[in-house]
């Protein structure tokens, strides 16, 4: 045993085939979730997106993006009518992205992983290693 | 040979909580820094926000920190 750590995450240039894989399993979370290339605007216009997500519930969708001048993630879209669902898909994708990438690294550094769901909506990831 | 572990707990808002077990000595710390680089990679920061040694790291630290003084001390012998 030797120390424990507590931090935040920032995602910032995210493997993009992971991101969609992420955009994937969180759409498949939702009724009606399916990945498209447009979301709607208040108005009622398309915006061409290269990643989204629409529910039966945000029906208007949502873009993922990353900012190019940041790096950093962004979600686009008409929260109107669907503000809570429209923060928990937000939610979800970080979540999985930075739990995705968790087990991506481990595995590279030589861990066998298993996931598991936790208290509190946590996912728990266990990496062994006998070397 | 005993296994060394990392559990990791994913909070909804992206926080993480690591546990480093089973690790000697320093091993922890150099662990810990090939995972964030790792993480880095794939575009994620970690920024610690709690950082708690265990016992056994505290040791360590504390004969690496004393190291400096005893090899005056023998110096001065």
């Amino acid at each position: 045993m030797s120390h424990i750590v507590e931090a935040r995450t920032n995602i910032k240039n995210p493997d993009r085939a992971l991101l969609r894989q992420v955009v994937e399993i969180v759409a498949g979370q939702h009724a009606g979730g399916r990945l498209q290339d447009f979301y709607v605007t208040y108005e009622g216009a398309r915006r061409k997106s290269a990643l989204a997500i629409s529910t039966s519930v945000v029906r208007r969708g949502m873009g993922i993006s990353v900012k190019r001048d940041t790096g950093e993630l962004a979600f686009t879209g008409d929260p109107f009518g669907c503000r809570n669902e429209f923060q928990e898909i937000q939610q979800q994708i970080v979540q999985t992205y930075v739990s995705l990438a968790t087990m991506q690294a481990l595995q590279a550094l030589g861990y066998q992983v298993e996931s598991e769901d936790g208290e509190a909506g946590q996912v728990v990831l266990t990496g062994v290693t006998y070397a | 040979m005993p296994s060394k572990k990392i559990v990791i707990k994913v909070k909804p808002d992206g926080t993480v909580y690591h546990d480093f077990v089973g690790f000697v000595g320093k091993d922890c710390m150099v662990a810990d820094d090939a995972l964030r680089a790792k993480l880095a990679e794939l575009g994620i920061q970690v920024e610690t926000t709690r950082f708690e040694p265990k016992p056994e790291l505290l040791n360590v630290q504390e004969s690496h920190q004393s190291l400096p003084m005893a090899q005056q001390q023998q110096g001065e012998a």
